[in-house]
């Protein structure tokens, strides 16, 4: 039983560090993206529950709402990988810009599919 | 050859007085009928047990009806007699038929009668005429023969007839039931309250990112820093937002045809104008503004 | 040619001017048993030719000219009249010969009398039809006429099919008709048709003296068919009488009483009934025809070939009968539209509607409403018309239905809604996050570490 409560609490303290250490070492612009993420995820979740809770009816249009999320997020994490100037080393001719461009052109192929879809 | 003379008299003299009693009356011609006397049915059942015994006396019926089912056995007796001579006569017709009160059909039981006018006929129900059905029956005895017109159609009684198995179906042309097609249902839309609550709750996280990005300070200060590159840059977003309304466009109203001209359209102007915008903001990161 | 088409009309209405009554042909061919039995049933060989038939005459006995249905595979009559009584010499009356015969769409009238012969008999019973024995008879000891000899074998029968297709009002509800003859026992094939039958007390066997019944006859009461009729599959007609005096002039002119009966007629009801019999027998009555079907949406009026899985559609037939020798609307009001793709998956009663009485109609519209199921396939629309006494109607047409396309699904469902916002907030959030990312100017990042990445 102690051995639990100071296993948890050691965890508690570990998130603690990773969450002081994010704050303090993450580039304002990688928060930012991060914080449109987690707007993502939670749109998706949200979909996600009213389709558990409702039935798949029109199952095309949750196909397409909840794909909208989940491409956006893969989009948006492929765009926060690749302007982490921490990664730079390993995208090297590819500029922050460039990531951009690459997000853009995506989520408006994403956009369109989604729209054919959603019926 | 005497014999076959007396026999032609006899036959002349019944054909006059037929012509006779045809020509004068039809009503009266009550001389040359039939008497039914001792009329008695016993049922027994298959294991030799008496079930039913009953006399009735012609003309009167049986007050009951009598229970026939499966197995068992109808007795009848009874004797016929000259109305005129009260001698016992064979007439060439004697039948106990029995008629279905629900299909109109008739299934003859045969008299066998002797000179004597004694006769007996039997319904075995375990051989049982192949038409013969469960169902309510009525039996009748007529009694008919040529030289005597005036036949008895006697009503016995009524027969409840059970037999296990059933008349086949007869095809028959006519109108048949209507089918009508059982479609399926339609789908069943949630409450209308539920679809917008959530619609509401989808939107909930736009408070999240909003509030977040307030709270990490985001700013938009290269709008006021860098007003040269103001026009392409915002060029370029707009030519994304005309491009998120035509998809907008596209859902309500457009065909992929419009839309893909539309759309080949402001992708060449978003792909130029993108390449001039992000070199410039390239540029604000070379220049370490970034 | 406008003037080719003239004539050829010309041609046909001289044609139809010299046609018969009949729908199926004209040329009959009467068989008896010598020439001077024709002297017998004057009146209703009369009748024959005073419709414009083409009738010939022909004997059993008489072996030259040979009578022969066919000639070269070909139908030489359109109608046979058989009142021959003894076996043909030449023995091309069959059984074989008759099925061919009706087969190949002739009609047939068989009158018998109690000497039938076994080729007769045989054919009969192709049709599902059992003659009793030769020399029996129908006897009935309460239903006889007071002119019968003694063998209460001279019925007077009123029991006749209420069918207008096959005997007119005036028939059924006019004098009985006598018969003498043999009886017989219909079979349960739909095709038959019992025309007239004996009544309850009446029963079949043989009529010697000195004799009882002591074997169940083959048919007794109501079951005894005295005059009944096949429709074949192909509509070709046969018909059966058990007694040859029935057409006799002597029946047709006979006084009718029945005995201990105060009703008396002047005049049997033979003469109409036979009337009505031969008509029917040779397509002149009871005869329908579809001359138009039509199917469409409701509100559209093309005729489409393709229809989609619940549309509602209208379906109309016109049908003709013929009566009194013209074509004129057939008054049925319970013909039926099946729509069957291997099962029926609709039937449904057609609505007669009602014709115009100023206007000259020759034919009757039926029509119905449906909603097509929510099954695609390829889907037959059946309208199978089969009632005694009418020539039955097989009609049908074939339609595809189809799939809704994908632009004809329901659309902006309620129960979507918080897809639509998902999607389009995921719209509004690329664009809010371009505007944001490229503006933005992140105001935490040291010198230092901007230096270490240039």
């Amino acid at each position: 039983m102690v051995e639990k409560s100071n296993l948890t609490e050691k965890f508690s303290s570990a998130i603690e560090k990773l969450w002081k250490s994010y704050q303090k070492d993450t580039a304002q612009n990688l928060k930012l993206i991060d914080a449109y993420l987690v707007f993502i995820l939670f749109s998706g979740i949200f979909q996600f529950m009213y389709c558990v809770l409702v039935g798949t009816f029109p199952y095309n249009a949750f196909l397409a709402g909840f794909t909208s999320c989940v491409g956006s997020f893969v989009l948006a994490v492929n765009l926060r990988i690749q302007t982490n100037p921490e990664n730079s080393n390993e995208f090297k001719g590819i500029s922050p810009e460039r990531a951009f461009a690459d997000f853009v052109i995506c989520n408006i192929l994403l956009h369109f599919f989604v729209v054919n879809f959603i019926g | 050859m005497r014999g076959s003379y007396v026999n032609i008299v006899l036959l002349s003299w019944q054909f006059f007085v037929l012509l006779l009693c045809t020509i004068i009356s039809a009503q009266e011609t009550s001389e040359h009928g039939f008497v039914i006397t001792d009329l008695k049915l016993a049922v027994t059942t298959s294991d030799s047990v008496r079930k039913l015994t009953e006399s009735v006396k012609y003309p009167s019926s049986l007050d009951n009806p009598i229970e026939l089912s499966q197995g068992d056995n109808l007795k009848i007796i009874f004797s016929i007699q000259d109305k005129e001579t009260k001698k016992g006569i064979q007439p060439h017709q004697s039948m106990l038929i029995l008629s279905s009160k629900q299909t109109e059909s008739q299934t003859p039981i045969i008299v066998t009668v002797r000179d004597n006018g004694k006769a007996r006929a039997e319904l075995d129900m375990r051989s049982a005429p192949e038409n013969l059905f469960s169902g309510n029956y009525s039996l009748n005895l007529i009694i008919g023969t040529f030289s005597h017109n005036n036949p008895i159609n006697y009503y016995i009684g009524t027969f409840n007839i059970d037999v296990s198995y059933s008349s086949p179906v007869l095809i028959k042309y006519g109108p048949k039931p209507e089918i009508h097609h059982i479609f399926r249902p339609d789908q069943k839309l949630p409450p209308t309250i539920i679809s917008y609550s959530f619609m509401i709750i989808v939107l909930l996280p736009w408070l999240f990112l909003i509030g977040t990005w307030i709270h990490l300070g985001v700013n938009v200060s290269f709008l006021t820093s860098e007003p040269g590159s103001i026009p392409v840059i915002f060029s370029f977003l707009l030519t994304l937002l005309a491009i998120e309304i035509l998809f907008y466009n596209y859902w309500i109203h457009l065909n992929i045809f419009q839309t893909l001209s539309w759309l080949s359209g402001f992708s060449i102007l978003a792909f130029l104008l993108g390449q001039k915008a992000l070199s410039d903001v390239q540029g604000w990161r070379l220049k370490g503004l970034r | 040619m406008r003037r080719i088409l003239c004539i050829v009309v010309l041609v046909f209405a001289v044609l139809i001017l010299v046609e018969s009554k009949s729908t199926t042909g004209s040329r009959v061919l009467v068989l008896l048993d010598n020439e001077d039995d024709k002297k017998l049933y004057t009146r209703f060989f009369g009748s024959l030719e005073g419709r414009d038939y083409i009738v010939t005459y022909k004997t059993v006995t008489n072996l030259n000219p040979s009578i022969e249905l066919f000639s070269y595979g070909e139908r030489v009559f359109d109608h046979f009249i058989n009142f021959a009584q003894k076996k043909d010499k030449t023995d091309s009356i069959t059984p074989t010969s008759l099925i061919n015969f009706v087969n190949d769409g002739g009609n047939i009238l068989l009158a018998v009398s109690s000497e039938i012969t076994e080729n007769i008999r045989n054919f009969a019973r192709e049709l599902d039809i059992e003659f009793d024995e030769r020399d029996t008879f129908v006897i009935d000891h309460f239903n006889y006429n007071v002119s019968d000899d003694g063998k209460h074998t001279l019925l007077v029968s009123s029991n006749f099919i209420n069918n207008e297709a096959i005997l007119s009002k005036e028939v059924v509800e006019g004098p009985p008709v006598l018969f003498r003859g043999i009886g017989h026992k219909v079979g349960s094939v739909p095709l038959l048709t019992k025309v007239l039958w004996a009544n309850d007390t009446a029963y079949s066997y043989e009529t010697k003296d000195d004799q009882v019944v002591d074997q169940e006859p083959l048919v007794i009461g109501n079951n005894i068919g005295l005059i009944s009729t096949l429709q074949a599959r192909n509509n070709a007609r046969v018909t059966l009488v058990g007694s040859l005096e029935f057409f006799s002039d002597r029946f047709f002119d006979s006084s009718v009483q029945k005995l201990k009966s105060s009703e008396s007629y002047p005049k049997s009801g033979n003469e109409a009934f036979a009337n009505d019999l031969t008509k029917w027998t040779l397509q002149e009555k009871g005869v329908l025809r579809v001359t138009s079907r039509l199917h469409h949406k409701d509100d559209e009026y093309e005729q489409l070939d393709t229809y989609r899985i619940k549309d509602n559609f209208t379906y109309t037939i016109e049908i003709s009968e013929y009566v009194n020798d013209h074509w004129q609307a057939f008054n049925g009001n319970d013909v039926q539209l099946e729509l069957i793709m291997l099962d029926p998956y609709i039937r449904v009663n057609l609505t007669a509607l009602p014709t115009n009485e100023h206007q000259e109609h020759h034919s009757r519209k039926y029509k119905a409403h449906v909603q097509l199921p929510d099954v695609y396939g390829v889907f037959t629309l059946k309208v199978n018309y089969k009632r005694p006494g009418y020539t039955y109607i097989v009609d049908t047409t074939t339609i595809t239905i189809r799939h809704f396309r994908h632009n004809e699904y329901p659309r902006f469902i309620s129960a979507a809604y918080p897809y639509y916002t998902g999607a389009a907030s995921m719209g509004t959030g690329f664009l809010l996050f371009c505007f944001i990312w490229i503006f933005n100017k992140d105001a935490g990042k040291s010198t230092a570490e901007k230096k270490k990445i240039n």
